[in-house]
C-alpha cells in the first residue's frame, strides 16, 4: 500500500518537494550570511557568537550585550538586508508556520476522500489485501512522507535561527518553527485531515477545511499556551525594588518574559497609567524613568515572571505531545465514526 | 456440479429502504450469468454484497463455501471485481495500475495482463484518465483477470461503450471464461446486451428475484399464447401466467408452461428472451403495487437508484 499511496500522492509529493526545496535553498543562502557575521568579530571587537556563549548571559548596557542588539538590527532593522528583515517579519513567520499544516492537509485531506470521491476505493478494495491494510497502508505512508517533508525543513529552518535563538532565546526566535512541535503540528493536521476527508468526502473542500480547523485549534492551544506551560511547569518569578538595581537571579537575555509589571505591598497589581499619573510622566525629570525614587516612595515593586530558555526542550515536549495527542484522538474518532455507521 | 456463489435470504437495507430483500440463490460454477433488472433493482447491491464491499444487513451470501465479509483473504483473490464505471486511477498509467495489481495481490499473472492489454493495442505508459472509455474498460478487466479468479463479477460492464468495444470486450471475456472455466456474473439492465454470450439468468426487480434460470430451458418453458378474450382461468389454473393483455376481441397471454396441453383455442407462439425478462418485470412492479395497496407497509417507495446506492455504501462502509 505504500508504494500505491506514494503512487497516488506524486503530484502533491511533487509539488510540496519543489517548494519546500526552494524555501530550504533561500534559508540555507541566508544562513550562510548570517552565519558568517555570527562567527567572526563583524560589529565589534568580539564576534557576536562569542557574545552570547558569554555565561552568565550578558546584561544590559554591556560591551556584548551591544554587539549582539547590533548584530539583531543588521539583520532585522532598515539597514540590513531586505530579504533577511523580511524573513524575520511576521509574514514569514507565518508561511514558516503554515508549511506543517500544508503538508498535513494537503497528504491528509484527499487520502480518503478522494478514494471515495473517485470511486477508486471499489478498485483497491477488489485486489488481494484486506481493508484494515488498505486504510493502514495508506495512513503510515501519508505519515512518513509528512515526516519526511516537515523533518527536512524543520532541520533546515532549526539551523537557519540557531544565532538567533542564542541571542533572542529559542522562546521568541523560532518555538513553533523549530525542533519537534513543527512535525506535531504536522501530523495532528494529517490527523485532522484525514478525519474531515471521511466526513467531507471530497477532496479540495476537505483540505481547505482542515487548514481552517487546525488553525483554529492552534489559535486556541497559543492562546492557553501560558497557563498550559505553567501547569505543567510553574515559571519563575522574582519581585524586586526596582529603583535599586536588576538582581542577577532575574531573567537572562534569551529567557521568555510571559509577564512584568509593578505591584503594591499586598502583592497587587498596579497599573501603568496610575504610576505615570503619579510619579509625573510627565515631569521632566523623571518623565521615561517611572523606576524612579517616586516609585520606592511609594513603596511599589517591580515582579516579572518567565520561563528559563533552558525549558525550551521540556516545552517542544510538552507542546508536542498535546498535538500529538490530539492527532491520536482524530483519529480514533475517524475510525470510530466510520464503524459506528450501519454497515 | 458445485455452485460459485450462494445467497439464503440476502438483504441489505439502506435507511429504511430495503436494496436488495429475501434474495435466496445459487450460481452453479462455470457458467456465464446474466444479471439483469431496471435501474435500482439491487445488481449492483448484489454483486457488492458478493464481493464484500457491502455488509448484509440480512441473511448470508458465500463465495465458493466463504464469506467475503468474514474470510476476504480467501474469497478476494478469487474473486475478479469490476465495478461499475470501471474505476481507475485517472492518473495512474496503465503500468503503474499493473503495479498496483501485482503489489495488492499474492496471485497475479502480469504477462497475461499484459498481453491482453497488447492485444487491444493499449498503451501501457498513457496515463488511464487519456483512455477511451472502451480501453478503460479493457484496463480494469485485465485488472481483474490478471489475478486468474474463478469467479468474475462486472457490473456493468457494457454501460459506457460503444457497440464495437461492446463486442471486443464481450468476445475478450470469453476467450477467458472458455479457457479457464470461470463463472462470470454480468449486470446489465438490458438482457440484449448480454444474451449473445450468457446461458444463466438472473432477473431482479424491485429488490427481490423476480426470475433465475438457465437460460435456454427459460426460452423453452415459456410461450405466448394468443386467443380469444375469454376467461382464461383454466390456462391460469395449469400453466403460470407472467403477463396477461387484452383488446376488445383477444387476450394475449405470456405464461411458463407446465404441461404439454393446450386449449386449441389459443395460438401458441415463442418469446424472445427479452419479452420473457421485461414480464418478468412487470410483474414485480405489479406485485410490488399490489402489497403497498393493501396498507401494509405504508406508500412503497421508489427503490434507490445505483448513484444512490453507492452513496449511502460509502458512507458506511468506508473502513474495517
Amino acid at each position: 500500500m505504500t508504494w500505491v499511496t506514494f503512487r497516488r500522492f506524486r503530484f502533491e509529493l511533487v509539488t510540496l518537494t519543489v517548494a519546500l526545496a526552494a524555501l530550504a535553498a533561500w534559508l540555507i543562502g541566508t544562513g550562510l550570511q548570517h552565519y558568517a557575521a555570527f562567527d567572526v568579530p563583524y560589529v565589534g571587537p568580539i564576534s557576536a557568537a562569542a557574545c552570547a556563549r558569554q555565561i552568565p548571559q550578558p546584561q544590559p548596557n554591556s560591551e556584548c550585550y551591544n554587539i549582539l542588539t547590533t548584530y539583531l538590527n543588521q539583520f532585522q532593522g532598515d539597514g540590513g538586508n531586505p530579504l533577511l528583515s523580511m524573513l524575520l517579519s511576521n509574514t514569514l513567520h507565518f508561511l514558516i508556520a503554515l508549511v506543517p499544516a500544508l503538508v498535513g492537509a494537503m497528504l491528509g485531506g484527499p487520502l480518503i476522500a478522494r478514494e471515495l470521491e473517485r470511486g477508486t476505493f471499489r478498485l483497491v478494495w477488489a485486489q488481494g489485501i484486506t481493508r484494515g491494510r488498505w486504510l493502514w497502508g495508506s495512513v503510515i505512508a501519508a505519515t512518513l512522507a509528512t515526516i519526511a517533508l516537515v523533518g527536512a525543513i524543520t532541520l533546515v529552518v532549526t539551523w537557519w535561527s540557531a544565532p538567533l535563538d542564542q541571542i533572542v532565546g529559542h522562546f521568541s526566535g523560532g518555538f513553533e518553527m523549530e525542533g519537534l512541535v513543527p512535525l506535531a503540528y504536522a501530523l495532528f493536521a494529517l490527523a485532522l485531515g484525514i478525519a474531515l476527508g471521511l466526513i467531507v468526502r471530497s477532496s479540495v473542500p476537505a483540505l481547505f477545511i482542515t487548514l481552517l480547523g487546525f488553525f483554529l485549534v492552534r489559535s486556541l492551544i497559543t492562546q492557553l499556551a501560558t497557563q498550559l506551560y505553567a501547569y505543567f511547569m510553574p515559571p519563575l518569578t522574582i519581585t524586586y525594588d526596582s529603583s535599586i538595581a536588576v538582581p542577577p537571579t532575574g531573567p537572562q537575555m534569551r529567557d521568555w518574559v510571559t509577564s512584568s509589571g509593578f505591584v503594591d505591598h499586598f502583592g497587587d497589581p498596579v497599573s501603568q497609567d496610575l504610576i505615570n499619573g503619579i510619579c509625573g510622566a510627565n515631569d521632566p525629570t523623571t518623565a521615561g524613568n517611572p523606576t524612579s525614587a517616586c516609585v520606592h516612595a511609594h513603596g511599589w515593586l517591580y515582579t516579572v515572571t518567565w520561563q528559563p530558555d533552558s525549558r525550551f526542550w521540556a516545552y517542544q515536549g510538552i507542546e508536542s505531545a498535546i498535538y500529538l495527542a490530539l492527532a491520536l484522538a482524530v483519529l480514533a474518532v475517524a475510525i470510530w465514526w466510520v464503524r459506528r455507521r450501519p454497515v | 456440479m458445485s455452485n460459485a456463489l450462494e445467497t439464503a435470504q440476502l438483504g441489505r437495507r439502506y435507511g429504511r429502504v430495503w436494496a436488495l430483500q429475501d434474495c435466496t440463490l445459487a450460481l452453479p460454477a462455470g457458467r456465464i450469468v446474466a444479471l439483469v433488472g431496471p435501474n435500482g433493482a439491487g445488481k449492483t447491491t448484489f454483486l457488492h454484497l458478493a464481493v464484500g464491499l457491502l455488509r448484509p444487513t440480512a441473511g448470508s451470501v458465500s463465495v465458493f463455501g466463504h464469506s467475503p465479509q468474514r474470510e476476504p483473504l480467501t474469497v478476494l483473490p478469487r474473486v475478479g471485481f469490476v465495478a461499475q464505471d470501471h474505476p481507475l486511477y485517472k492518473e495512474f498509467t496503465v503500468n503503474d495500475h499493473l503495479t498496483l495489481g501485482r503489489k495488492l495481490n499474492r496471485r497475479w499473472d502480469e504477462a497475461y495482463a499484459v498481453s491482453r492489454l497488447n492485444q487491444f493495442g493499449i498503451p501501457l505508459t498513457r496515463a488511464a484518465g487519456k483512455l477511451s472509455g472502451g480501453q478503460q474498460a479493457q484496463v480494469a478487466l485485465a485488472l481483474g483477470m490478471a489475478k486468474r479468479p474463478e469467479l468474475a463479477l462486472l457490473d456493468e460492464p457494457l454501460a459506457s461503450l460503444d457497440p464495437l468495444a461492446r463486442r471486443d470486450f464481450l468476445r475478450a471475456l470469453m476467450d477467458v471464461a472458455v479457457a479457464d472455466g470461470l463463472t462470470v456474473v454480468l449486470s446489465s439492465h438490458l438482457i440484449t446486451d448480454l444474451e449473445r454470450v450468457c446461458d444463466y439468468l438472473v432477473v431482479l426487480s424491485h429488490s427481490r428475484v423476480a426470475l433465475i434460470g438457465d437460460i435456454e430451458e427459460i426460452v423453452r418453458t415459456h410461450k405466448r399464447l394468443v386467443g380469444p378474450r375469454t376467461d382464461h382461468t383454466a390456462v391460469a389454473a395449469v400453466h403460470n401466467v407472467i403477463e396477461e393483455s387484452h383488446t376488445a376481441r383477444q387476450t394475449t397471454l405470456l405464461v411458463r408452461v407446465n404441461g404439454h396441453i393446450f386449449d386449441p383455442a389459443w395460438e401458441i407462439a415463442d418469446v424472445t428472451l427479452e419479452d420473457i425478462v421485461l414480464a418478468y418485470m412487470g410483474q414485480a412492479r405489479a406485485s410490488v403495487s399490489e402489497a403497498s395497496g393493501g396498507g401494509m407497509g405504508g406508500p412503497w417507495r421508489s427503490p434507490l437508484d445505483d448513484e444512490k446506492h453507492d452513496e449511502e455504501r460509502d458512507e458506511s462502509e468506508v473502513t474495517r
